[in-house]
C-alpha cells in the first residue's frame, strides 16, 4: 500500500474521531450548563420552586413555576389525547384502505408537513381560535401542539403498521375475524411498539414546543391553572419570556424552569428508550 | 350466506375514515388560513412585502408604513445557510465515526447522547445560546476575525455583541446535526455487507471503502442535507434568542438580524394595532409554509431514491 493512501486513511479516520468527539463534548456541555445554572435555584428555593407562583418583580426571591409546570403537563396531556387516538386511526385507515384517495392524501400531507414550521401552526390556531373568542386559551394551546404531533404519530404508527407481515393478517381472515377485529385486534397489536414509539417521540416533541404556544396560551402565572377556556403557562414559554426580562429574580426563575423541563424530557427519554427496548433494529 | 360488504366493516370504515380525513382537513385549513390573512399585504405592498428592506409599522395607509421581509428573509437564509455548511460534514463523519471506527459500547453511548438531543427542547439550546455559545464566539472567533479579515465584507463589523447571525448559524447546527446525523447513520448501515467485503477484498483503506459507501447512499445525505436546512429555517425559540433581532439588511455576520421567525415571534404582540402589520408577518409565516414543504418534499424524495 502506497503511504500516501495510507496517510489518507489514518488522517481521515483521526479527523471523523475529533470531529465526533468534539460534537459529543458540545452535546454534553449544553445540558452540563443549564444544570449548572439552574441546578442551584432548585437547591436555593426547594421544593417551593415547583410549587409556588413567580414572585413579584421587586422581590427578592424568584418565587415558583408551578403556573407554568403545571401548563406544560396539561397542555402535554390533552394535545396527547387528542393527537394519538386520531393519527393512530388515520394510520390504520391508510394502512387497511392503501388505495383510496383519502389514504393518499392524509399520506402525503403528514408526510409534508412532518417538519412543519411550528409557528406557523401558532399562528394558524391564533386567527381560528383567538381571534373568534377574543381571548388567549388554554384550549388554543391544546389544539396548536395537538397539530404539531398529528404528523408525527401518523408517519410512525403508519410505518409500524404496514409492516405486520400480510401472513398475519391472512391467518385473522382465515379464522374468520371481521375486518375490525384483524385491523385493531391483529394489526394494531402487533404494531404497538411501533405506534408507542411515535406517540412518546410527538409527546417529547410537544413537551418542549415554544413557538405554537406564543400565540395561543400567552403564559398568565397569576393563578396556578384557570381551566381550558382561560389563558395559562408553560414551562419553554415561561423560560423564554423571562429569560429576555431584565428582572434578576425572574432570569433565576427561567434557569430553575429549565432544570425542571430537562429532567422532565430526561424522564420521557428514558420512557421511549425503555419502550425501544428489545426491538431488532 | 351474504353477499358483499358486512354493514359492520362499513361502520368500521367510516370510524377510521373521519379522523384521517379530519387530518386533511385541518393541514388544508393551515394553508388556507395563511393565504386568507396574508391576502390584504400582497395585495397593498404587492412585491414589496418581499422584497422590501424596511419595516415602519405606521397607522397610515401605504407608503406611510411599510413592511418588507427581506432583511428577515436574508436572516433565515444566511443562518440557515451556516448551520448547513457546518452541520452537514459533521454529521457524515459522526455517522462514519459510529459504525466505522468506534467501539461498540463507545457507539452505543455516544448513540445515546445524540438521540437524546436530538428533541432536547429549543429553549434549552437557545439558553445556552444566549449566556455561554454567544460570549464565547464573540471573544475567540469573531474578535479575532474581524481583526485578521475585517477588510472581508462578512466580517466588516465589529461584533457588538454575542447576539449575531452567525451565532444563531452555529446554534442551528448544533441543534440539526443530531437528526442529520441519524439519518445518514441509518442508511450508511444498512449497506449489504457483500459490497463492504467486497472493497476491502480489492484492497481499499478504510477511507476508501468508507467514500465509496457514502458514495451509495448520496441520497440520504441530500436528504439530510435538505430535511437539516427546513428544520434550521423553521426553528424559532432559540433562534429569537440568540439572533440579535435588528432590522438590518447586512452583509456582516457579526451583526444582529432578524429570521422570519424570530421577526414573527418578536413583532406579534406590537401588530394588534396595525393590521397589515399582522397580515405581513403571515406572509412571512406562507413564504417559510411554502418553502418548508418543497425542502421537505424533496428530502424525502431524494432518501426514498436510495435503493441498496
Amino acid at each position: 500500500m502506497s503511504w500516501a493512501r495510507k496517510l489518507k486513511d489514518r488522517l481521515f479516520s483521526a479527523l471523523a474521531s475529533l470531529v465526533a468527539l468534539a460534537f459529543a463534548a458540545v452535546a454534553l456541555h449544553v445540558v452540563l450548563y443549564v444544570t449548572w445554572r439552574g441546578l442551584p435555584v432548585l437547591a436555593s428555593e426547594g421544593l417551593s420552586l415547583l410549587f409556588e407562583k413567580p414572585a413579584a418583580v421587586t422581590a427578592e426571591r424568584p418565587g415558583g413555576v408551578a403556573p407554568a409546570l403545571v401548563g406544560t403537563l396539561y397542555l402535554t396531556a390533552s394535545s396527547l389525547a387528542i393527537a394519538a387516538p386520531m393519527a393512530a386511526l388515520a394510520a390504520v385507515f391508510s394502512v387497511e384502505f392503501p388505495r383510496s384517495p383519502l389514504s393518499r392524501l392524509v399520506r402525503l400531507t403528514s408526510r409534508a408537513l412532518l417538519e412543519v414550521p411550528t409557528i406557523s401552526v401558532g399562528l394558524l390556531v391564533f386567527s381560528l381560535l383567538v381571534l373568534p373568542l377574543g381571548r388567549f386559551t388554554g384550549l388554543a394551546g391544546t389544539v396548536a401542539l395537538a397539530l404539531v404531533m398529528l404528523p408525527y404519530v401518523y408517519v410512525y404508527a403508519e410505518s409500524a403498521l404496514s409492516s405486520v407481515p400480510s401472513t398475519y393478517i391472512e391467518a385473522g381472515y382465515a379464522l374468520g375475524m371481521r375486518r375490525a377485529q384483524v385491523a385493531l385486534g391483529l394489526r394494531l397489536k402487533m404494531a404497538k411498539r411501533g405506534v408507542w414509539r411515535g406517540v412518546l417521540m410527538a409527546t417529547m416533541k410537544a413537551m418542549g414546543e415554544t413557538a405554537p404556544l406564543l400565540f395561543t396560551v400567552y403564559g398568565a402565572r397569576a393563578v396556578v391553572f384557570g381551566g381550558p377556556l382561560q389563558p395559562i403557562d408553560a414551562l419553554p414559554l415561561m423560560i423564554f419570556q423571562f429569560i429576555q426580562s431584565g428582572y434578576e429574580n425572574w432570569r433565576a426563575l427561567a434557569w430553575g424552569g429549565a432544570f425542571v423541563l430537562l429532567v422532565l424530557y430526561m424522564a420521557m427519554y428514558a420512557a421511549y428508550r425503555l419502550a425501544l427496548r428489545g426491538e431488532t433494529k | 350466506m351474504r353477499l358483499g360488504r358486512p354493514l359492520g366493516d362499513l361502520v368500521f370504515l367510516y370510524c377510521l375514515a373521519a379522523p384521517a380525513a379530519a387530518m386533511v382537513l385541518a393541514f388544508a385549513l393551515l394553508f388556507y388560513a395563511h393565504i386568507d390573512l396574508s391576502r390584504e399585504a400582497l395585495e397593498l405592498q404587492g412585491l414589496k412585502t418581499f422584497a422590501g428592506a424596511r419595516w415602519r409599522p405606521s397607522l397610515e395607509p401605504p407608503p406611510k408604513s411599510e413592511y418588507g421581509l427581506l432583511p428577515a428573509i436574508v436572516g433565515t437564509l444566511t443562518s440557515a445557510g451556516i448551520a448547513l455548511l457546518i452541520a452537514l460534514p459533521v454529521s457524515v463523519l459522526l455517522a462514519v465515526f459510529l459504525v466505522e471506527i468506534a467501539p461498540r459500547s463507545l457507539s452505543h453511548l455516544l448513540g445515546l447522547i445524540i438521540d437524546a438531543l436530538a428533541g432536547l427542547p429549543s429553549v434549552v439550546y437557545g439558553l445556552w445560546g444566549l449566556y455561554f455559545l454567544g460570549p464565547f464566539l464573540r471573544k475567540n472567533l469573531m474578535e479575532p476575525l474581524h481583526e485578521l479579515l475585517g477588510f472581508l465584507p462578512f466580517f466588516s463589523c465589529k461584533p457588538l455583541s454575542g447576539a449575531s447571525v452567525l451565532t444563531a448559524g452555529i446554534l442551528l447546527s448544533i441543534m440539526i446535526t443530531p437528526f442529520a446525523s441519524a439519518l445518514v447513520y441509518e442508511a450508511y448501515r444498512s449497506v449489504p455487507s457483500v459490497y463492504i467485503e467486497a472493497a476491502y477484498s480489492l484492497g481499499m483503506t478504510r477511507y476508501e471503502q468508507a467514500m465509496t459507501r457514502l458514495s451509495m447512499i448520496r441520497g440520504a445525505v441530500v436528504s439530510a442535507a435538505l430535511l437539516g436546512l427546513g428544520r434550521a429555517m423553521s426553528e424559532t425559540a432559540a433562534v429569537t434568542m440568540v439572533v440579535g433581532n435588528a432590522y438590518v439588511l447586512s452583509p456582516c455576520v457579526f451583526s444582529p438580524a432578524y429570521t422570519i421567525t424570530s421577526l414573527i415571534a418578536n413583532q406579534f404582540a406590537e401588530s394588534h394595532g396595525y393590521p397589515l402589520m399582522l397580515s405581513s408577518l403571515f406572509a412571512g409565516s406562507l413564504l417559510l409554509l411554502c418553502v418548508g414543504l418543497i425542502v421537505n418534499a424533496a428530502g424525502l424524495r431524494a432518501l426514498r431514491s436510495v435503493r441498496l
